[in-house]
């Protein structure tokens, strides 16, 4: 039921938008994706795709509300409060953003970077040479997700079903087995450790999207 | 509140055109021609450990570019295909989550133990050019000299701070092997010292608080097994049972900072009684007849009463070792000969005069001089200016005032002193490359000199302590991820080196000498950094020097070069081409030319009763392990060990903790080992451990830091102590024990 219901959304432009949106947020802050933040933009979209879900968003409304009126400053407490997180921190890296840091033994690089990998390249993906961090990164994870639903829906469109549902099928694999293992508990650890709401509301809604409680699974397999 | 307002009132106004700005498109990603279907990505890479010195050649085994696996390079003749637990453990360093990822900076300005650097992630275009504009102000403002850097001594090293102009290039030597470094170059080399034993070879092995089957170098450990199996003695003078005591045909619990009075009476005794080799004598060495004087009064009985060795037996161990051939007193870095007491180098010349009395320097069985094939380094390849006078100025740690020292050696132990009293003259910046506070003796000393520093920067792997202290971080590639050739030099029977093949950079680390020459180009020192000069194009020449190449090394199993007939020296390299039994040199800079008795620093009272002995457990490499989840399983916490009597005295348990407190200030609180194996009057504390940098999830919190006990000292203190290698003493410590 589940799986049917996530297959139907994964085309959805929407949903797709929502994932750009989440990957992004979970890269490094930058001024062009913060001014997206600030107008607006950013909100909007995730606003768009779950409140017609039931999935509130207030918090991050509220979070983005609570940002520094200076654009600089705004920046700045983003960028403290992510490499505190995600980075290097003290007293202790609270949530490094890696599957391989949740599933496995504990150390980076493990058998989930090598299942991203291999995943990537039976896509046609390869990581960007510019690209500097670990393959099984969740901004670079949800960006392949998006990246996968773009792919199907443009199959469908050009009326070729069975690719559409084969890279439907790659992305609810990926999604069940690189994302949803440990997101609960990276997300759990962002709520614990965030100074600032905005991460912790960040990662609220990436559980509301990624994880859904049957109720939402529910509500998406309907579409309504 | 009104900004929010109209936050909210935008985003109602946009709608679903707001899903334009974040759809399409790939970032962390390219398309591939052909997509690779279930394709295995397997692949393996030469490397070489990093580790420890010993740098054992080894395969990785790469997998979607994850290292799977990891073996010892069977055509290194160092690694001989096997690694010790440490190299194995390497590859949790670099997927470390705690490593440090990308340049970072500190927006907190309070620094200390425990406070939030509150690190912001920045470009390297940035954090080079905060580096380079501190480093400036500083030179412009208040000299060249008013610039630390402490790190190891490397071309390249000393090529950026000779640039900058600064003397004070402060390197570790002084808490390692300074001692026995200082002795080669004035008895043997004239130079520096040879790290080469052939102790698989040996038929005696004669040691002095040396324990390299235990500390951590895998040849060793294999070489001396090799020996014993062929049927050598070992003997081990040592206060504590060491691995490698643990494996002696005899253990001699010598008193703490006596073994030179035992070695004295062996010389004399091996002289008086005609055992000593007269052939290596009489051809090779200088001053037989000045040693033979001088050792006169060292009798037997003398050196017992002193070291509380039986006089017999310092007797029959002499005559054996004399009458054994090959025989070796075995030496590497902090053994009794090490920078550990004030009379250590007088220790290792006693060392290098037993080995040149048995004839077996350079002989098959005996330490050998080095093996290395000579390559062409900076100045071969790129002509820069004259390096600025000030380079040969006073200095922070005051190691102009040793003349035998040298440079480019460094001393840790009058650093904290010399920043805090600003002279010669005030620091007003640093960088730091990879060595820790920790590894410092009376590191909270250290820190409180570091605060007085304006700005430091510091390139590491990990985030130690120094680096909860930095202004800009750095992050430094880890061994896995550089490329190049290294030298054996631990174990090299013949010239060889061997190759590192680069794994792709995790994150954003760089290596530390593109930056250090891209710091030089941002402070304006372009002269010194002349177009193309890059560590690679070193690297290349010194490959073509070989008459090889990276693809031709590969093919040949990761190594250059092939066994060759070991040809004995017949030549040296002092002032007289003889092996200096009466050293001209430290004659000549105010320093004993012979060695002769002197007691070590400390003595024991009834305020501090007990000596402190400092060791090594086999896995540990000091910050490189400490994180290190797997191996802090097996040995979460280091001890203080102490004898059973003892034990039973103080009202200290197994397992329960102890204090340990000296007269540098400090104290630390470790668990308690009880063994039979230490002298009554002696606590062990093992190294690597006391962790305050919370930043390292695993190390955190466990244990205590030995280096805590040792005092440092002024300048003025270690030329009154007058050893010419400026030994950092880490032993020569008194210390009281109580239960916590």
């Amino acid at each position: 039921m589940e799986s049917m219901a996530w297959e139907r959304k994964a085309e959805d432009w929407r949903w797709l938008a929502a994932l750009r949106g989440l990957a992004r947020g979970f890269a490094y802050p930058d001024r062009s994706w913060m001014m997206t933040l600030l107008d607006g933009q950013w909100p909007a979209l995730l606003a768009e795709v779950l409140e017609p879900l039931g999935v509130s968003v207030e918090g991050i409304l509220r979070a983005v509300e609570g940002l520094p009126a200076s654009e600089d400053e705004a920046l700045r407490v983003l960028q403290i409060e992510y490499t505190y997180l995600f980075i290097n921190a003290v007293p202790h890296l609270p949530a490094p953003p890696y599957a391989s840091a949740y599933v496995g033994q504990g150390w980076l690089m493990g058998e989930p970077a090598e299942a991203a990998m291999r995943a990537y390249l039976q896509a046609g993906l390869a990581l960007a040479e510019d690209y500097r961090d670990l393959p099984d990164h969740l901004s670079v994870g949800l960006e392949f997700l998006a990246w996968l639903g773009e792919q199907a829906a443009d199959a469908a469109k050009a009326g070729d079903e069975p690719r559409s549902r084969t890279i439907l099928a790659q992305q609810q694999a990926f999604l069940r087995d690189q994302i949803r293992p440990w997101l609960p508990t990276f997300c759990r650890r962002v709520e614990e450790a965030a100074r600032i709401s905005f991460y912790r509301e960040l990662a609220g809604l990436a559980e509301s999207l990624l994880c859904p409680k049957p109720a939402l699974a529910d509500q998406l397999a309907g579409g309504k | 509140m009104n900004q929010s307002l109209s936050r909210r009132q935008f985003l109602k106004l946009t709608g679903a055109g707001a899903a334009a700005v974040l759809s399409g498109g790939l970032t962390a990603f390219s398309p591939i021609a052909a997509p690779a279907a279930a394709a295995e990505e397997n692949g393996s890479l030469y490397g070489v450990c990093d580790l420890c010195g010993m740098g054992c050649a080894f395969i990785a085994q790469l997998r979607y570019g994850r290292i799977v696996s990891l073996s010892g390079n069977p055509k290194d003749q160092i690694a001989e295909g096997k690694l010790c637990v440490k190299g194995y453990s390497g590859v949790r360093q670099v997927y470390d989550p705690d490593r440090l990822k990308y340049p970072m900076k500190r927006t907190n300005p309070q620094k200390g133990v425990g406070v939030d650097p509150g690190w912001i992630k920045i470009s390297w275009d940035e954090a080079i050019g905060l580096v380079a504009s501190n480093l400036k102000q500083a030179r412009d403002t208040n000299g060249p000299q008013s610039i630390l850097f402490v790190g190891r001594p490397s071309s390249w090293t000393k090529h950026f701070t000779q640039a900058i102009g600064t003397p004070n290039h402060v390197t570790h030597v002084n808490t390692c092997y300074s001692t026995h470094d200082v002795v080669w170059q004035a008895m043997v080399t004239g130079t520096g010292r040879s790290w080469t034993t052939d102790y698989e070879h040996s038929r005696y092995i004669l040691a002095f608080g040396w324990n390299g089957m235990g500390n951590s170098k895998n040849h060793w450990a294999r070489a001396v097994g090799r020996a014993l199996v062929n049927g050598a003695k070992l003997v081990v003078f040592d206060p504590r049972l060491s691995i490698t005591a643990a494996k002696a045909d005899e253990w001699i619990p010598i008193k703490p900072g006596t073994d030179l009075a035992v070695l004295l009476a062996m010389i004399r005794t091996i002289i008086n009684e005609e055992l000593y080799d007269h052939d290596f004598v009489g051809q090779y060495t200088a001053g037989f007849d000045e040693l033979k004087a001088s050792v006169q009064e060292y009798t037997p009985e003398w050196a017992s009463s002193i070291s509380e060795v039986p006089a017999d037996t310092i007797v029959r161990i002499a005559r054996e070792f004399a009458r054994t051939k090959p025989a070796v007193v075995a030496s590497h870095k902090r053994d009794a000969g090490g920078p550990n007491y004030a009379n250590s180098w007088r220790t290792s010349q006693c060392f290098v005069t037993l080995n040149s009395l048995v004839g077996s320097l350079d002989r098959p069985g005996g330490p050998m001089l080095d093996h290395k094939p000579k390559l062409p380094d900076l100045p071969d390849l790129w002509k820069v200016p004259k390096y600025p006078d000030s380079v040969k100025g006073p200095r922070v740690d005051g190691l102009e005032q040793f003349p035998v020292a040298g440079a480019s050696r460094g001393s840790f132990s009058t650093l904290a002193e010399g920043i805090l009293s600003q002279k010669p003259n005030p620091i007003k910046a640093a960088v730091f490359w990879k060595h820790n506070v920790l590894s410092f003796p009376n590191p909270p000393r250290l820190v409180d000199a570091l605060k007085t520093i304006p700005f430091i920067a510091v390139s590491d792997i990990m985030p130690t302590e120094i680096v909860q202290l930095a202004d800009v971080v750095l992050p430094e590639n880890s061994y896995f991820e550089g490329g190049g050739i290294v030298v054996r030099e631990y174990h090299a029977m013949y010239p060889q080196v061997a190759l590192k093949e680069a794994l792709p950079t995790l994150y954003d680390t760089k290596g530390f000498v593109p930056v250090i020459l891209a710091i030089l180009k941002k402070m304006g020192l372009n002269d010194y950094v002349p177009e193309g000069m890059d560590p690679g194009k070193l690297v290349d020449a010194q490959i073509k020097s070989l008459g090889t190449s990276a693809a031709e090394i590969k093919g040949n199993g990761g190594v250059w070069g092939t066994a060759t007939e070991h040809t004995p020296a017949t030549v040296f390299g002092t002032p007289s081409k003889k092996v200096e039994l009466y050293a001209t040199l430290l004659k000549d800079k105010g320093y004993d030319p012979l060695p002769r008795w002197a007691p070590p620093q400390a003595t024991v009272s009834d305020e501090y009763p007990y000596h402190l002995l400092i060791w090594r457990k086999a896995w540990e490499r000091m910050t490189q392990t400490s994180n290190d989840p797997v191996l802090a399983e097996f040995y979460p916490e280091n001890h203080v060990t102490v004898h059973r009597q003892t034990a039973a005295k103080l009202g200290l348990q197994a397992d329960g903790y102890a204090w340990v407190e000296s007269p540098s200030g400090n104290k630390i609180r470790v668990k308690v080992e009880v063994t039979e194996g230490i002298r009554p009057d002696c606590v062990a504390v093992d190294h690597g451990f006391g962790h305050w940098s919370s930043a390292l999830s695993v190390a955190y919190g466990k244990g205590g830091n030995d280096g805590d006990l040792t005092p440092n000292h002024t300048v003025a203190q270690q030329r009154e102590l007058g050893c010419p290698a400026v030994a950092t003493m880490w032993e020569d410590v008194a210390v009281k024990v109580y239960k916590a």
